[in-house]
């Protein structure tokens, strides 16, 4: 139990930010192949966000780098100017590579994977779905549903963590 | 990481206010935060209506708690799935 891979993803800086800095980031693993683009590597590592040995060592990540010209006609065609850069490469990576689940989240950003076809999944359903492979106990999966709130930059009502906890029990 | 003792050393020095004055607005500040995270809770739980949570704390807290709290669920159900 715990060892199986789930389908590929692409990944958006927010999960790798907040899962990062919760200390969690392996659990990403359970996902196999990340495809991480290029400007969420930009807002992530090179903004100092999180440390490029700690992304790159992880053995499932796939770098990706995408053409401007290409992302740019697709924020045309979808009307995703509201997005930020990296949300926008995600979105094109889903739809060039065909991946059906984006980890990301910016609630803007899940509306339009929503519109666009793509499952939206944010850090607290990575957190809850390791828990539900048995990759970690339910005690860390609390804390680290709580450190959400408390720890990381991630910003959520506080009555949003107390339900999901209370949810994550019933599992 | 700084703390909160810093925190209200810069404040006073830049606002030209004393740490006393900074205090009191910090727990006005806090009070206030508490009491929107006490009425959104209340919402969530069903234990007031909408209209009294946007009575309460603003249309706008109350839309951010429900897109939230939509998207909490959705993660929930992924995670149960497959």
């Amino acid at each position: 139990m715990g060892e199986a891979k789930l389908n590929q993803v692409v990944v958006d800086s927010g999960p790798i930010i907040h899962l990062s800095e919760i200390e969690v980031l392996p659990l990403l693993q359970i996902f196999s192949p990340i495809h991480l683009p290029d400007a969420v590597w930009s807002e992530t590592v090179e903004r100092g966000r999180v440390a490029s040995s700690a992304l790159s060592g992880l053995p499932n990540i796939q770098r990706h780098a995408l053409s401007s010209e290409d992302v740019a006609q697709f924020v045309r065609e979808n009307a995703l100017e509201k997005l930020q850069a990296g949300e926008c490469e995600c979105l094109c990576l889903c739809k060039n590579l065909k991946v059906v689940t984006l980890l990301t989240d910016d609630l803007a950003a899940r509306d339009a994977a929503k519109r666009l076809g793509i499952t939206p999944v944010g850090s607290l359903g990575v957190i809850v779905r390791a828990y539900r492979d048995g990759r970690i106990s339910l005690e860390e999966a609390e804390r680290c549903i709580s450190d959400l709130d408390s720890t990381s930059t991630l910003f959520v009502t506080r009555a949003i963590v107390e339900l999901a906890i209370r949810e994550l029990k019933k599992i | 990481m700084v703390n909160v003792l810093t925190y209200l050393e810069t404040i006073a020095r830049e606002t030209h206010k004393t740490e006393s004055e900074i205090m009191a607005l910090a727990l006005e500040t806090g009070l206030r935060q508490l009491w929107r995270e006490r009425t959104l809770a209340r919402y969530l739980h069903k234990e007031i209506s909408r209209e009294e949570a946007i009575k309460a704390v603003g249309i706008d807290w109350v839309e951010l708690a429900e897109r939230q709290h939509q998207a909490m669920m959705e993660d929930l159900a992924w995670a149960r799935r497959n």
